[in-house]
């Protein structure tokens, strides 16, 4: 696979030759390290945050909303997996969750508070899932770079969306029962990260365990050899746009509702943090491969790192700097990972 | 490649994350927050408090007179066009600040022409460029420093565009910068909710401020917040700083780290308004309904629907948010007339928002009839 700006798949990995019993035994305990670095970097950043904020880290009120915080970046980063799993870029998110939050809360206003909510749900998610149709219906028809559509259409994204509000925060009208979704717990666990973890699962299913799953990640690793192979991945091309654009759209709902108004330029933000658990998550647990636990894991690692050293008083700006440095260390590792698979080979 | 270089290259690796962790320890290490203030002890009292008390009890009361009405009436032109640099458009207090103005010179029949500076120094640049390149009667920067665009502001010196700035948190310069300043009220509006949170808090207040850095009239009101409660001996107070460019992903983080490692916060202040929602939403999150109160500015309506509702956001400070455009379209006739005006009009009229005092609908626009009040300065009905 070329290493083109549309090539978000790391390139497969040959299976080297066969080698001594000492150096496979020597090879299975580095492997079981690469694999799991990421988690024990997690469970030393946890150790080593409990030590240093005593009685304030480790608390279940923090971890909460820790998670809770996170839950917005984790459901872009998982619709995110789609088209990078299947080998794209999908820069367009953050202005499709901008269009999202933003078409929530002007149906809301513009019914004066009496659209039904399910409704308002669904009409913006529909936004979304089309968002992601006309991005896949560019690139798979017209064959330009992922790269260069998504970027074009994010900002499109934004711009419908500071129309739509005219250039202004949507706030009127947004009922209690909409905003409840996102504030509300169940069980005792917020909503947000129960949507979180539901998706998860369903994405974990659809990625690990269906042949759907398979298929894309097949058009990631190479897509003219599994076109060729009878995989319809221009098929799968256009549904992972449209499942990322999904995500988003339900990350906007997320959004809306629990903060209660519709900001015109929110969804930007989003993007380093998306693709910096997605890049960091493809280096552990299943390496070179973007994968549910890994992503889970990077956004535990990107979030815990955030909160334990703002805990110790470090300043507003360290969040972009650890989440940029997150994402350079992630291509790093995986620029490595390489060198030494073809220093095996 | 040899198989003996296979461990040379995964060493690499462990040695990028031996660097990661380093790097966190150390930062951990090195870094604190700074808090400032009193003591927790159980008694507070003293004149402060009065002072407090009083200043809060005034500052709910709405004003009946504009302030310029001193300055008497002023007669303006046929016409004119009055272009805005508008602060981010998309912070709804920068929207408010339009209108105003918006009103006010459709009330007169002038031409008024918006451009969004958003909340990056180039496109304020590019903003108050075009600005001048229109060639209107005067310019109005709102909230930025002057200095971000030096190059616009000497053209607009040279073809004599005065520019009046509106909550730049400058005094004036005539020679260099805005010829006339409105509303430079960000300190007194951090004062005011500062002595609220004293008064409310019995003199027992911990306070963190979450300040945006890019306008300076939030650093301003955190200031004044700061000053009020630096005269009580018995309350906290800390001073975290945020941009409003990436406050939807940095400050939620950064709001609940306070919260978590302070249990005895007991008040949050952030400003601009926006963020006075994103604050209720961490402590939301947090699960301190009940033990810390959040405190804003800006008259923003989906914060005065918290504070209405007495739900986590218990104040709101707004300094007239549409008196303050006309204020500006005021200032802009008196310069065209000729007119001595003072180098800071304090005009725009403080009004401490609380469940009790709180507009029921809409915001606080301004003083009482500010509208006919200055229709009728200006002999226009």
């Amino acid at each position: 696979m070329s290493e083109s700006l549309s090539s978000a798949t790391q390139q497969a990995e040959e299976v080297p030759a066969a080698r001594p019993a000492e150096h496979r035994a020597g090879r299975i305990g580095l492997d079981l390290l690469d694999r799991w670095a990421g988690p024990l970097l997690l469970v030393a950043m946890i150790v080593a945050f409990t030590i240093a904020s005593p009685g304030v880290f480790l608390t279940s009120s923090n971890l909460l909303a820790v998670v809770n915080n996170q839950t917005i970046t984790a459901v872009v980063a998982l619709g995110l997996l789609f088209p990078l799993a299947a080998g794209v870029f999908d820069i367009s998110i953050g202005g499709v969750l901008t269009l999202s939050v933003i078409t929530s809360a002007w149906t809301f206003q513009q019914t004066a508070g009496s659209m039904p909510v399910p409704l308002a749900i669904l009409i913006t998610l529909l936004v979304g899932s089309c968002a992601g149709l006309v991005n896949a219906l560019l690139v798979v028809r017209l064959s330009i770079d992922p790269f260069i559509v998504t970027l074009g259409s994010g900002s499109i994204f934004l711009g419908v969306s500071q129309l739509v509000a005219n250039g202004q925060v949507v706030s009127r009208d947004i009922p209690t029962s909409f905003t409840d979704l996102g504030r509300g717990e169940l069980f005792g666990i917020p909503n947000p990260i129960v949507l979180v973890v539901v998706l998860a699962l369903i994405v974990f299913y659809v990625l690990e365990m269906t042949p759907l799953g398979r298929m894309i990640y097949a058009t990631g690793f190479g897509r003219e050899q599994s076109r060729l192979a009878g995989v319809p991945t221009n098929r799968i091309l256009v549904l992972a746009f449209v499942i990322s654009g999904l995500c988003a759209s339900l990350a906007g709902l997320v959004y809306t509702s629990r903060i209660g108004t519709g900001q015109p330029d929110v969804g930007a933000q989003y993007l380093l943090p998306s693709y910096a658990a997605a890049f960091l998550g493809s280096t552990m647990i299943k390496p070179g491969r973007f994968n549910v636990p890994g992503l889970l894991v990077g956004l535990a690692i990107l979030a815990i790192g955030i909160n334990g050293l703002q805990l110790q008083g470090i300043p507003f700006w360290v969040i972009s700097t650890f989440q940029g440095g997150a994402l350079i260390l992630a291509v790093v590792l995986t620029k490595l990972r390489k060198l030494s698979v073809r220093a095996d080979g | 490649m040899p198989s003996n270089n296979l461990p040379r290259a995964r060493r690499r690796r462990g040695a990028v994350v031996a660097a990661l962790v380093v790097a966190a320890t150390v930062a951990l290490a090195g870094c604190n927050s700074s808090d400032s203030g009193g003591d927790d002890g159980p008694a507070a009292s003293g004149p402060w408090l009065d002072d407090a008390k009083a200043a809060a009890e005034t500052a709910v009361k709405v004003p009946t007179e504009i302030a310029v009405k001193a300055l008497g009436p002023v007669e303006p032109p046929a016409s004119m066009t009055v272009y805005f640099v508008g602060c981010d458009q998309s912070i709804p207090g920068c929207v408010a600040q339009v209108e105003g103005v918006r009103q006010a010179t459709e009330a007169l029949g002038f031409d008024l022409e918006v451009c969004d500076a958003k909340s990056d120094v180039a496109s304020f640049q590019n903003c108050m460029s075009q600005a001048v390149n229109a060639k209107p009667d005067v310019i109005v920067n709102n909230a930025r420093p002057s200095a971000d665009a030096s190059e616009a502001y000497a053209t607009a010196h040279e073809l004599k565009i005065p520019v009046i700035g509106q909550f730049t948190a400058q005094l004036p310069d005539p020679e260099k910068g805005n010829t006339v300043e409105v509303g430079n009220v960000c300190q007194i509006e951090g004062e005011l909710l500062g002595s609220y949170i004293v008064s409310e808090s019995g003199g027992k207040a911990n306070v963190a401020i979450f300040a945006d850095t890019v306008y300076q009239c939030n650093g301003q009101r955190a200031d004044g917040v700061k000053a009020a409660l630096d005269k009580c001996p018995s309350c906290k107070v800390s001073v975290d700083r945020f941009s409003v460019a990436t406050a939807q992903t940095d400050l939620p983080p950064a709001l609940q780290a306070k919260i978590q490692s302070n249990p005895q916060l007991n008040w949050v202040v952030s400003t601009p308004g926006f963020s006075g929602v994103m604050a209720a939403d961490a402590v939301r999150q947090a699960g301190k309904e009940d033990a810390i109160s959040v405190g804003t500015f800006d008259g923003d309506e989906p914060t005065l629907a918290l504070v209405r509702q007495g739900d986590i956001i218990k104040a709101d400070v707004a300094s007239g948010v549409y008196e303050n455009g006309w204020t500006v379209v005021d200032a802009a006739l008196r310069l065209k007339a000729g007119q001595t005006i003072p180098d800071n009009i304090e005009n725009p009229t403080q009004l401490l928002m609380t469940q009790e005092s709180a507009p029921e609908t809409g915001t606080y626009e301004g003083a009482d009839g500010f509208r006919d009040q200055f229709q009728a300065l200006w002999g226009v009905s």
